[in-house]
């Protein structure tokens, strides 16, 4: 694959980052250094943990934290892994589910609590965010895991937006 | 390092710079109540579709572990939270290993 191609398709699958780097970086006040640090660092882990109302400490600590945690982890796993016995490793090779299972569990947990919210009925909400489920598996399945991401999320915000403006309506 | 590393790092910093640094460096005058979308509703819905993702990404490579073990992890988080989240994603874990096996 040509590296433009390769460029391209890493793009592809890195696009999710614009939303969440406007909602979570764009409205930080800090210095441009600070900022282009803290954007850099914006990861799936790092934007499912924090809350809208973390602070910039709050939001590097649990940024610089993950990335620390990463480097950590990476080579404490090709440490160990030598080790293993034969077996072990078999059952563990390529098992992603607990990285998904870390990032489902973390994003259901903001769905929840948007969902469970008293300024609307919580049904609303709920059936809101399921109807955006089903539409994001069914842009996937058009459009492929690569690049159903920011149509899928639009849709999403679209849908969610009408229910969002009917709760703060006076 | 390698020229194909350090070609991987210049791409992926590359990547980094136009979904990342740059749309934090944007300004737009949005009104009041898009500003408060983009904080409130935005991240729902991107926390929907990394759900759809990910739930999709595992199925799609063992329908019957992964439905159980999903399955599992989102009846501990509704109806159990005193597990925790480490608890219920270990949990869960280990339900996809012990059934991804089984034909």
């Amino acid at each position: 694959m040509g590296l433009f191609a390769a460029f391209l398709v890493i793009l592809s699958i890195n696009l999710r980052y614009i939303p969440m780097s406007l909602s979570a970086t764009q409205p930080l006040r800090t210095s441009a250094p600070r900022r282009f640090f803290m954007a850099h660092w914006l990861a799936d882990e790092s934007y499912a943990t924090e809350h809208a109302n973390d602070d910039f400490k709050a939001r590097a600590i649990i940024r610089c934290g993950i990335l620390l945690f990463w480097v950590a982890s990476t080579v404490a796993g090709v440490m160990v892994s030598s080790h293993l016995p034969a077996s072990v490793s078999k059952t563990l090779a390529g098992l992603t589910f607990p990285v998904n299972a870390i990032l489902v569990a973390l994003s259901f947990s903001h769905v929840a609590n948007y969902c469970s919210h008293k300024l609307e009925a919580r049904a609303r909400r709920a059936l809101l965010a399921g109807g955006c489920f089903v539409a994001a598996l069914l842009l996937m399945r058009l459009l492929g895991a690569k690049y159903f991401w920011l149509p899928s999320i639009g849709v999403s915000y679209w849908l969610l937006m009408p229910a969002r403006a009917a709760a703060v309506k006076p | 390092m390698t020229r194909g590393a350090l070609t991987g790092v210049a791409i992926l910093f590359a990547v980094s710079l136009l979904v990342r640094i740059i749309p934090s460096f944007v300004r737009v005058s949005f009104s009041d109540q898009t500003r408060d979308n983009i904080r409130t509703v935005l991240p729902v819905a991107v926390f929907i579709n990394l759900i759809a993702y990910c739930t999709a990404n595992e199925i799609g490579g063992n329908a019957a572990a992964a439905a159980a073990s999903f399955g599992l992890l989102f009846a501990l988080m509704i109806g159990v939270k005193r597990v925790g989240l480490l608890g219920t994603v270990g949990l869960a874990s280990l339900v996809f290993v012990l059934l991804k096996g089984q034909p």
